[in-house]
């Protein structure tokens, strides 16, 4: 796997990561450590990639959701 | 007034501790009415908790090398493989164990950075920048535990870590135990 797919796939979990935190973390710091690097890492994959990076990034998400969505549940 | 006011049980019960009110005039009537309450966001000095395959981390910028020498020392990798970003260049450096601090110490300040990235044979940092973290593991709960109590300790936090699922931060110099 290219190292800009895993870097959008690291953005995305950082992001579902955020989320399960136990107090309310700050816009500025979701801004700046989340949702900034990911535009950008979303855009590489979109100029440097192939269809099958852009395929293989949603992969990357979609795995993280069933893991993290697996969680949720056990803790509900 | 700067007495409390013991209020009637039938009009406590539609009100909820901690909720702010506001003493408020309306025609003839004095009312209480219910104050929209700021979020309170934290930004913590340090935080360590499980996530559903790993750490969720908060890292003084400070402590980064300290943390990133004892995930190797952890994690026992045979290969690890650092990426990070020197004046706008990406470079990457494959390493064993034992070239590991030099070549953190090539890395130096690039750890604090967002483009930074680790992979130790089947466990993956991710970075958010600042000491922002997310380490991806194949780790057991209880193997997860020590590597969490470990983290706690080279950042100075004093607290025991006693269940496989926890979260740890340091606020404002105080330690929270969310569980």
């Amino acid at each position: 796997m290219k190292k800009f797919v895993k870097d959008v796939i690291g953005d995305f979990r950082v992001l579902l990561d955020h989320s399960y935190r136990p107090y309310d973390v700050s816009p500025p710091h979701v801004l700046k450590r989340i949702v900034l690097p990911m535009c950008e890492d979303i855009a590489v994959v979109l100029e440097e990639g192939t269809r099958n990076d852009a395929w293989q990034a949603l992969e990357g998400f979609a795995a993280e959701c069933r893991k993290a969505a697996l969680k949720a549940r056990r803790d509900s | 007034m700067t007495q409390p006011v013991t209020l009637p049980r039938e009009l406590a019960r539609s009100l909820r501790v901690g909720q702010l009110l506001r003493v408020e005039r309306v025609g003839d009537s004095v009312c209480l009415t219910p104050v929209q309450e700021a979020a309170r966001y934290i930004e913590p000095e340090v935080y360590v908790g499980t996530n559903w395959d790993g750490l969720s981390l908060e890292v003084p910028p400070a402590r980064i090398h300290d943390f990133l020498l004892l995930l190797g020392k952890i994690l026992q990798p045979c290969t690890i493989r650092l990426y990070f970003r020197h004046n706008g260049e990406d470079k990457e450096l494959g390493v064993s164990l034992e070239q590991y601090a030099d070549a953190l110490a090539e890395v130096g300040l690039a750890a604090t950075d967002r483009h930074f990235m680790a992979e130790y044979d089947g466990h993956t940092l991710y970075a958010g920048g600042k000491g922002c973290f997310s380490l991806q593991t194949t780790l057991a709960p209880d193997q997860l535990r020590r590597l969490g109590q470990a983290v706690l300790d080279v950042l100075g936090v004093d607290h025991y870590i006693e269940r496989d699922e926890f979260q740890v931060a340091l606020i404002d110099g105080k330690l929270e135990v969310y569980r």
